[in-house]
C-alpha cells in the first residue's frame, strides 16, 4: 500500500499549487481577442467573462481577486504557455478536444458552448444548410474544432482560417468571407455591436461544447483544486456569483446548475 | 519527445511546406524583377523618378510586412478589389523585398570600380554593351550572397501569410499545434522544415554564382 501511495505523495508535493501559495499569485494565460471572453476594453483595461472568472478562482485560492497575474496569448500560444510552465493555468476559449487530452488536462467545463454562423444582412445564405456550396467562403479561426466543423457540414465551401477572431470578422466586414463561424459567445457580441451589419442564423453548428481550463497535465493537487472551484461556480456554492457573471456578460441567465455535471 | 507524432503529422506539414515552397518562389522571381525597375528608379537622371524611389523604399523597408499583408488583404476591398491570399501575400513580399533587392543590386553596382567602365569604353564598346557586359555580370556575381540571404528573409517572412489564411507551413503547423497540444513536436518539425528550404536555398544560390561565367 506505501508502495501505491508513494507516488501520489511525490506529486502531491511537487504540485503547483504550493508555488502559486508561496507566491501569492496566480499567472494565467488569457485571450485578449476574444471578445466578450476576454479583451482590451476602451480604455485600455483587460476584461470580459474569462478574465472575471479568472479573478474569482484568485480569490477562491488567495483570498483575493486581485492576486492575479494575466499572460495574454493567441490561439496557437495558449497550449504552449501552461506546457512550458510560463502559467500556472489557461482559461482561454478552449474546448475540450478528444485530440487535445492526451497532453493537456481539462477541469470541468466553466461554460457551455455552442457554435454559431454570422453573415452580413445581405447574405444569400439564409440558413445552415446553405453554407455548403461552392460560392460560400467559410471562415474562421484556424483551429482544430473550427477545421472539423468547416469540413464536416461545408464540405464544399471555401474555407479560409485565420489566426484570430478579431481577423475572421475583419473578412466578413470587408467581404473577404460569405460567413464566419464562431463560439456563440463571440458570434453574439460581434453580431450586436455590427450595427445591424452582421446577422447570426438560426440554429447551431455541431454538437455542444464545453469550454474548460486546461492545464500540464500529472498535477492532480492543482487539477482537483481548479475543477472543484469550477464545480463549485458552475453548480455548486457559489452559484449565484455565477449567474450573476454570466448574465453580465452573455446578457442571458446561466444554465441551470447540474450537480453531477463532469467531463 | 514524441517522435511517432512527427512522422504522423508530417504529411500534413509537406502540404503546408508545398505552399510555402510556391510563395517563396512566386515572391523571389517577383521581388528579383521588382528590384530592377526600383534600381533604376533610383538610379534614373529624372529627380522625380528618383524621388519616388526612395519614397518606395523607405516606406516598404520602415513599416512591417504584417501591415503592409494587411492593407492589402483587408484595405483593397473598400475600393472595390479582391485579390485572393495567396496573391495578397505574393504581393507584400514582392513589395517590400523588391526595395531591399534593389538597393542590393545598387550597392552591387556601385562596388564593380568604375576604371573597368572607362576601360571598355577606351576599346570602342557602347556605353551599353559595356554596361551588360563588362559591369553588370561582375555587380551580378557580387550580389550573390546578399540575394542568397534575401531569399531565405523571404522564405521565413512567408510565414506572416498565415494571418490571412494562407495554409503554408506556420499555418499548418499552429492548426496541428491545437489539433495535438504538442508544440516543442509540431514546431521542432516545422522548424526544421524551414531550415531545410533555406539551407537548400543557399546552397542552390552559391551554386548559381558559380556558374556566373565572370569572377568578381
Amino acid at each position: 500500500m506505501a508502495a501505491l501511495m508513494a507516488p501520489h505523495t511525490a506529486a502531491a508535493d511537487d504540485s503547483r499549487l504550493d508555488t502559486i501559495l508561496k507566491r501569492d499569485k496566480v499567472i494565467v494565460a488569457v485571450s485578449s481577442t476574444a471578445r466578450p471572453n476576454g479583451f482590451v476594453d476602451d480604455d485600455g483595461k483587460l476584461t470580459g467573462f474569462e478574465i472575471e472568472f479568472a479573478r474569482q478562482i484568485a480569490k477562491s485560492i488567495l483570498g483575493s481577486p486581485d492576486k492575479i497575474e494575466f499572460v495574454t496569448t493567441t490561439v496557437d500560444g495558449r497550449f504552449p504557455a501552461v506546457l512550458s510552465g510560463r502559467v500556472d493555468f489557461g482559461i482561454s476559449t478552449a474546448t475540450i478536444y478528444p485530440d487535445r487530452v492526451v497532453r493537456l488536462a481539462f477541469t470541468r467545463p466553466y461554460v457551455d458552448s455552442t457554435t454559431l454562423v454570422v453573415v452580413r444582412k445581405d447574405s444569400p445564405v439564409k440558413d445552415i444548410a446553405g453554407l455548403n456550396s461552392p460560392d460560400v467562403s467559410f471562415g474562421s479561426t484556424n483551429s482544430a474544432a473550427m477545421v472539423d466543423r468547416a469540413k464536416r457540414y461545408a464540405p464544399l465551401a471555401k474555407a479560409m482560417f485565420f489566426d484570430t477572431d478579431t481577423a475572421a470578422f475583419l473578412a466578413l466586414r470587408s467581404g473577404r468571407v460569405t460567413a464566419v463561424q464562431a463560439d456563440s459567445a463571440m458570434a453574439n457580441y460581434n453580431a450586436a455591436q455590427s450595427n445591424g451589419d452582421f446577422v447570426v442564423l438560426p440554429g447551431q453548428l455541431g454538437n455542444l461544447n464545453g469550454n474548460a481550463i486546461f492545464m500540464k497535465p500529472g498535477d492532480f493537487t492543482l487539477w482537483l483544486c481548479l475543477d472543484t472551484i469550477v464545480g463549485e461556480y458552475v453548480s455548486g456554492s457559489r452559484y449565484d456569483e455565477y449567474q450573476v457573471l454570466y448574465q453580465k456578460w452573455f446578457g442571458r441567465a446561466a444554465p441551470a446548475p447540474r450537480p453531477n455535471l463532469t467531463h | 519527445m514524441d517522435l511517432r507524432l512527427i512522422l504522423r503529422i508530417l504529411p500534413d506539414l509537406l502540404e503546408g511546406l508545398k505552399l510555402t515552397v510556391a510563395l517563396a518562389a512566386c515572391s523571389l522571381l517577383g521581388a528579383a524583377i521588382g528590384g530592377v525597375a526600383v534600381m533604376l528608379a533610383r538610379r534614373s537622371s529624372l529627380t522625380l523618378v528618383r524621388r519616388m524611389a526612395i519614397g518606395f523604399i523607405e516606406i516598404m523597408r520602415n513599416t512591417p510586412i504584417m501591415v503592409q499583408i494587411f492593407v492589402i488583404y483587408f484595405g483593397l476591398p473598400s475600393p472595390g478589389l479582391y485579390p485572393d491570399a495567396f496573391p495578397s501575400a505574393v504581393a507584400a513580399l514582392v513589395l517590400q523585398n523588391s526595395a531591399y533587392i534593389g538597393e542590393i543590386y545598387r550597392a552591387g553596382l556601385a562596388s564593380v570600380n568604375r576604371t573597368q567602365m572607362e576601360a571598355a569604353l577606351a576599346l570602342g564598346m557602347l556605353p551599353r554593351t559595356a554596361l551588360w557586359a563588362i559591369v553588370v555580370p561582375q555587380a551580378l556575381r557580387r550580389v550573390m550572397p546578399a540575394l542568397g540571404n534575401q531569399a531565405v528573409i523571404i522564405i521565413k517572412d512567408s510565414s506572416i501569410a498565415s494571418t490571412i489564411a494562407v495554409a503554408e507551413l506556420t499555418h499548418t503547423g499552429k492548426l496541428l499545434l491545437d489539433r495535438s497540444a504538442a508544440p516543442y513536436e509540431t514546431f521542432l518539425a516545422v522548424g526544421l522544415l524551414y531550415l531545410a528550404l533555406s539551407l537548400t536555398t543557399l546552397f542552390a544560390m552559391r551554386l548559381l554564382a558559380r556558374l556566373l561565367p565572370v569572377r568578381a
